[in-house]
């Protein structure tokens, strides 16, 4: 019997599916979810124009930006939280440098906030969702 | 003399901090984070130097000392959240280190919350210290005085101090951030007989056996696998029906909960847990599951 497993050969010995290459992983914060900012737009997320064409990528850049009033009042767990010019989830979606066309913490929450979001949970809902999931 | 020998040496420490310089007793710190409590020490770690004793000499450390495991300014120890040490409770914040030195019998670990104290003031004893006792162990010769975690666990590790041949353990637990036990009537509404599919590209693979069970106040899973680390795994519970699988170590306990890779949403229809998607860090569906009986 070996004496380590990896994670990879735990989930392939269960279920033989492939991951999804990991982010950086994230630690369990203690850090509060920000108050969405009255008016805050979706004018600084990135467009497919900006997305070097993926399709997986342009999907949840585009979900984001549908619903910048409730990606705004989340707190990313991947640790971009404590970055100068961070607000919220939506900034790890804004600018040239945006943090979420590399960072698979980020996407993750983005596409677990946009289904519950589209499932009609509210943001406190959705708040717990990210913390149990990838805090 | 001793005035001015204590200046020339505060002096001297002083200057550590602002100029490229050899000490005797370099500055060293380690980090550790265990289950999101990040455990932090820094200490100035004093060389042997051919010294034939390092505790119970004049020239080293004398016995009856109370002595900061360290050099210079006094090893301090920070937690970000509550730990034990030994069982006895530390709140979050920074701590200076000492320790009782002592010829027989066991040491004193003393935790003072006075910090940024020289070595040669070492604090009286008080009612805002934390202190017990360690036992100290022989050990292979170690040169430089070395805090670290060499041992670690899902929920804690081993604390050690070691220099020269003598070494102290101390068991360090922290808050875990899950309860991997569950009561009976919280269990049951899982456990039975499932089945379930891999999902590949958006479509159903070949259907594999799924057990949930309930054995020392723990659900517990077993699917489909050659693997005897998982033939039996825990599912711990992140939120109200999704949970997360434990993976048991050899000597049964759990070592990582394996998220936000592999999260299983349950569904229940009259209090019943009656199917259950496994979703991905990306939220993909990655299982598809239901009961059969």
């Amino acid at each position: 019997m070996p004496q380590t497993f990896s994670r990879r050969q735990f989930v392939a010995s269960a279920a033989a599916f492939v991951l999804l290459p990991r982010g950086a992983r994230a630690m369990r914060s203690a850090g509060q979810h920000p108050t969405p900012r009255p008016g805050i737009t979706a004018a600084k997320v990135l467009t497919r124009d900006h997305l070097d064409g993926s399709a997986a990528l342009i999907e949840v850049f585009d979900g984001v930006r549908a619903i910048p009033q409730v990606i705004d009042g989340i707190r990313c767990q991947c640790g971009c939280a404590t970055l100068d010019g961070f607000y919220s989830l939506l900034s790890c979606y804004e600018g040239d440098d945006a943090m979420a066309k590399i960072c698979h913490i980020c996407q993750g929450e983005g596409r677990l906030a946009i289904r519950l979001h589209r499932e009609g949970k509210s943001l406190d809902e959705i708040r717990n969702a990210i913390d149990a999931k990838f805090g | 003399m001793k005035t001015r020998l204590l200046a020339i040496a505060l002096t001297l420490a002083t200057a550590t901090d602002l100029h490229a310089q050899i000490r005797a007793s370099e500055l060293g710190s380690f980090t550790q984070t265990i289950d999101g409590t990040k455990i932090s020490m820094t200490y100035s770690r004093p060389r042997g130097r051919g010294r034939d004793t390092l505790f119970g000499s004049v020239k080293s450390v004398r016995w009856g000392e109370v002595w900061t495991p360290g050099a210079n300014y006094a090893t301090t120890f920070e937690v970000n959240r509550p730990v034990t040490l030994d069982g006895h409770a530390v709140k979050p914040g920074i701590y200076s280190v000492w320790m009782v030195v002592r010829q027989s019998g066991t040491w004193t670990m003393v935790l003072d919350p006075k910090v940024r104290v020289y070595h040669m003031s070492p604090p009286d004893s008080n009612a805002t210290q934390i202190r017990f006792p360690v036992k100290t162990h022989d050990a292979p010769y170690l040169d430089v005085l070395t805090w670290s975690m060499p041992e670690l666990r899902a929920n804690g590790g081993m604390l050690t101090m070691q220099w020269g041949r003598t070494r102290v353990d101390m068991n360090l637990d922290v808050e875990p951030s899950y309860a991997l036990t569950m009561s009976r009537a919280d269990a049951d509404p899982y456990v039975g007989v499932w089945e379930y599919a891999e999902i590949d590209s958006g479509k159903a693979g070949p259907t594999h056996g799924f057990v949930i069970d309930y054995e020392n106040q723990t659900l517990k899973g077993r699917w489909h696998s050659d693997s005897s680390y998982f033939k039996h795994f825990a599912l711990v519970k992140i939120a109200p029906e999704w949970f997360a699988p434990g993976v048991y170590d050899d000597r049964g306990q759990v070592y990582e909960v394996y998220k936000p890779e592999l999260v299983l949403e349950f569904t229940r229809e009259n209090g019943r847990a009656t199917s259950f998607v496994a979703r991905d860090d990306q939220d993909k569906i990655v299982m598809k599951g239901k009961r059969v009986r």
